[in-house]
């Protein structure tokens, strides 16, 4: 499950690191969005950010490093607690140590969101008097006042939490809203599937789909995995079948779908002429904002205003009457928090239409390791995604079985998904039970390896399997399995007379790149469909100098 | 002069490729040429029907426990 | 083979960076106000506040789901007391997850919280102490915050499904107290199996006790000498992520004296005499039979035998042979 988090963090995070200095600069003026990027950083980033934070001089980049621990490779390392990581011992030279690796990708990510800059200064030895440079990291001004403002309380939240307190229009409650918004989402969801829907999503969700490459016009095609059912309407945005990028989509978890969307949705406004920075700020303070309370429109600017509408497509916002209140939604709310605990969006509309007490498991599929699988749900969105994967045989009123087969998988591997993305998101759904057992197994593997052994060996290193390994195994062996026949379609070349001309002609398509096979011994070489009119001109041109 | 015959390479490892020459050997039309152990030239036309060929014998040899319960 | 050998069975190493679990950190603070007036001029009690609260919120701003706890440790009125949450409003857990999105609110939150229960401990506080008690001590408030973390890592994910982490920070002013050792290293052990690190943060004088406790837990031990710069010792050294700590190097400043030492007289010994009962050790047998720590009575018999000075046999003159044979 941290998984798929960590993708949305990736997919956020590279938007973000992709903006102008200038605009980074503009967002960090408000603390709220400051809070949000933070959240979103790696942990030790956070913990560089805060060192740095109230530090009023900058820090070098030496004494940075010193927090980490210098990495065990395979031989022991020296253990003194204070060494630089940069005297570590290692097995073979240019070897950087995982710890070395995630401290660099940490400071890069930092910098490129331009939180960190490092300068060089001369700084004075104080040993030897002598002038030295050092490298020194600062934190971005702004970002710092306006974080510590955030921490120390000194700023009065200038967001629209303060001014609510009017309530002259009913309230709506939670269970309305929830309803509301998973309704409006497993709408689109069921439309990607290709499942009955009783009302087809907005044509600006529809284009959105289209733009971001979930979906796609397609001609009629019999070979289709999800069969059509929509009622004859021309008009191509509705007939969209669903790509390979959309099963991936379908896979993840509720908070990385609707943070894909919104990136989306964010590339497209850039072209619609908003303002990149209201829309990421909207977007934040959305994360901030109480669920159940209302907010009067008067406080958004104009861009915002034409965001409100659109969002309401998404189920992130209710919008009743125009210009005067909105309601952010439940996933509207959980925007910016981590929470892998969010429910999913089948489980929740379960609980909602049972209107019973709590559902106590989150994530319930039951994996055996002969292949059988039980899922307690009934959201036919969910029975929906599993028949992608799953061979499922019996329905029950609570709960639905089925096989994992070679077939079943075998299907999915032909439409796209790739075995990574069902090992996650069984990993993801699993039930709680499971998630425990394999905890304690982990536990007693653990204290067992320490009571053994002192020395950690890399190669033998525990994880927690929370779907039993043979099913893993056997669910990558079946992708394995599908591509042991790999085709390019080419021109083969044989029949020289003599070494010369063999290696002019093949050493020519070496340097252009068009080689795919290459035999010196018997003079034979294959080159890809696009390189045969390069080398014909090639050849030509020799003909005509020997000539 | 050297010739240039169009195909597709075929890339595989020996016992797939030891399949494909089996599959061959009935209709003499599918391989043009044995380049090496991995390697292959096919006619590019018969690729799907190797494939599937492929697919149905590397099938026999697995087990599929939905078989029985639908006999 | 190469195939399955590389792709299908490379193990994906559970990484430190993709660690989002969120974490419950304990606060243990030290209240007592006779040690509080020793430090009168260096730091006074409000200051210290402040520091935590900006500390619980950077907490706080870490995670969306971190959460926190703040206890103080005795006081002339009522033993280790809980300042947040509150134990008597059962409504607050609720009420924090529903907060935690925003941001503000919740520092806002937390913050008035402590300081309205603070005030109040204070304002209960008898003017005239001359007769009362203290009530309470570190271990009495670390226990508390121990079983506090027990419910919330262990009994509540079983009905929720969330996983929390814990680390507690205990902030100490006074000296050790020999009393408080048996229940002081139970808080700890069961800290260690719990797997929940324990900082300090001391202000004062040094505890052999405390840096016990980082050294067992894993955690960082820090005396401050410069009392100004609080913060930045609460957010950088003392701040370090249950999920961080594998790969961090933990910046103690204590150096533990494994060394035995009496308990009577802090001495350090090699040879000396043990409690058959609690196994403190001793370079001289205490008054009264009794052994301070369990106090448990000494045998009385055995007792005086090992008191018994050795017999000295006066030495026999021996004459010197000198040409000739002396006779004695």
């Amino acid at each position: 499950m941290s998984d798929s988090s960590n993708l949305l963090k990736t997919t956020v995070n590279d938007y973000l690191e992709n903006l102008p200095e200038s605009v980074h600069n503009k967002l960090y003026q408000s603390s709220i969005t400051c809070l949000a990027i933070f959240r979103l950083l790696p942990s030790l980033a956070k913990f560089y950010v805060m060192s740095l934070l109230f530090n009023e001089h900058s820090v070098s980049y030496i004494d940075l490093t010193r927090w980490i621990r210098p990495d065990n490779m395979t031989h022991l390392v020296s253990s003194s607690t204070k060494s630089s990581s940069s005297s570590a011992v290692t097995n073979f030279p240019g070897a950087i140590g995982k710890n070395k690796m995630y401290q660099n990708e940490c400071l890069k990510r930092l910098k490129q969101l331009n939180l960190i800059k490092d300068v060089r200064k001369q700084w004075t030895n104080p040993n030897t008097g002598q002038l030295t440079n050092v490298v020194v990291l600062q934190l971005n001004p702004m970002f710092r006042k306006n974080f510590r403002n955030a921490l120390t309380g000194s700023q009065m939240s200038n967001d629209l939490n303060n001014d609510i307190e009017m309530t002259d229009v009913e309230e709506v409650s939670e269970e309305f809203l929830d309803r509301y918004s998973l309704m409006k989402w497993e709408n689109i969801l069921h439309f990607m599937v290709g499942s009955e829907v009783p009302e087809l999503p907005s044509i600006g969700v529809l284009s959105l789909l289209r733009h971001s490459g979930l979906m796609d016009i397609g001609e009629e095609n019999e070979f289709i995995a999800t069969p059509k059912r929509f009622k004859g309407d021309n008009m191509d945005l509705k007939s969209m079948k669903i790509t390979q990028d959309g099963f991936q989509f379908l896979l993840q978890d509720i908070n990385a779908q609707i943070w894909q969307l919104l990136l989306q949705y964010l590339r497209m406004s850039e072209k619609l002429m908003m303002n990149p920075v209201d829309v990421l700020n909207f977007i934040f303070m959305l994360g901030s904002l109480e669920l159940g309370k209302q907010y009067p429109v008067t406080l958004l600017s104009d861009t915002q205003v034409i965001m409100l509408e659109d969002l309401v497509d998404y189920g992130l916002i209710y919008y009743p009457e125009k210009n005067r209140y909105f309601y952010p939604t439940r996933m509207a709310t959980t925007l910016t928090s981590e929470k892998t605990t969010f429910k999913t969006a089948s489980m929740s509309m379960n609980q909602v239409l049972e209107g019973g007490p709590e559902v106590k498991d989150h994530g319930s599929i039951v994996l055996e390791t002969n292949f059988k699988l039980y899922c307690y749900t009934t959201s036919p969105l969910q029975i929906a995604i599993l028949n992608l994967f799953v061979h499922l045989r019996t329905r029950f009123a609570n709960m639905v079985t089925g096989m994992i087969t070679r077939e079943s998988v075998r299907e999915a591997l032909r439409n796209g998904i790739t075995a990574d993305q069902i090992i996650k998101y069984l990993e993801t759904h699993a039930h709680s039970q499971m998630k425990k057992l394999a905890e304690e197994k982990l536990l007693k593997k653990l204290e067992f390896d320490s009571n053994a052994t002192e020395t950690q060996q890399i190669g033998s290193q525990v994880k927690l399997e929370v779907i039993p390994p043979t099913v893993v195994d056997q669910i990558k062996l079946w992708q394995l399995e599908m591509d042991r026949l790999q085709t390019f379609a080419g021109f083969l070349f044989k029949d020289f007379a003599n070494a010369q001309e063999f290696e002019q002609l093949a050493n020519y398509a070496d340097e252009v790149g068009v080689m795919l096979w290459r035999d010196d011994d018997k003079r034979k070489f294959f080159v890809t469909e696009e390189g045969i009119g390069q080398l014909n001109d090639y050849a030509n041109r020799l003909k005509r100098h020997r000539a | 002069m050297p010739r240039a015959i169009k195909g597709a390479l075929v890339k595989c490892d020996p016992s797939i490729r030891a399949l494909i020459l089996k599959i061959d050997a009935e209709s003499h039309d599918i391989v043009i040429e044995e380049l090496d152990d991995t390697h292959l030239v096919v006619d590019q036309n018969r690729i799907p029907f190797v494939k599937a060929e492929l697919a149905r014998i590397l099938a026999q040899n697995s087990y599929n426990p939905l078989d029985e319960d639908e006999a | 083979m190469d195939a399955i050998a590389d792709r299908a069975f490379q193990e994906k190493q559970h990484n430190v960076s993709q660690d989002e679990t969120p974490s419950l950190l304990a606060v243990v603070i030290d209240t007592n106000p006779l040690e509080w007036t020793k430090l009168k001029g260096v730091i006074c009690l409000k200051e210290l506040c402040k520091s935590v609260l900006v500390l619980l919120n950077a907490h706080l701003s870490l995670n969306s789901g971190n959460r926190v706890a703040v206890l103080t440790s005795s006081s002339l009125n009522s033993g280790p007391k809980f300042l947040y949450p509150d134990p008597n409003d059962k409504t607050y857990e609720k009420r924090e997850s529903l907060l935690s999105s925003d941001i503000h609110r919740q520092f806002k939150f937390v913050d008035q919280k402590i300081i309205q229960e603070l005030q109040i401990l204070l304002d209960n506080e008898p003017l005239n102490p001359e007769n009362q008690e203290l009530k309470g001590s570190i271990a009495g408030a670390m226990s508390m915050a121990l079983s506090y973390i027990n419910r919330l890592t262990n009994i509540e994910p079983e009905s929720t499904g969330n996983t929390l982490r814990a680390k507690m920070l205990v902030i100490s002013i006074s000296d050790d107290s020999t009393q408080q050792y048996v229940p002081f290293m139970n808080c700890i052990f069961s800290a260690q199996k719990m797997k929940v690190s324990i900082d300090v943060c001391k202000m004062g004088p040094d505890s052999s006790f405390l840096q016990q406790a980082s050294d067992v837990t894993n955690g960082v031990y820090m005396l401050i000498k410069n009392v100004h710069g609080l913060i930045q010792y609460l957010t950088t050294a003392l701040f370090i992520d249950p999920s961080l700590r594998p790969i961090m190097v933990l910046p103690t400043n204590s150096d533990l004296d494994f060394r035995a030492s009496c308990f009577v007289t802090n001495k350090v010994i090699d040879i000396g005499y043990v409690c058959s009962v609690c196994l403190c050790i001793f370079s001289i047998i205490p008054r009264n039979n009794v052994c301070p720590t369990c106090q448990s009575k000494f045998d009385d018999a055995v007792v005086k035998k090992l008191r018994q000075k050795p017999i000295v046999i006066p030495l026999q003159k021996k004459k010197k042979l000198e040409d000739g044979v002396q006779r004695t």
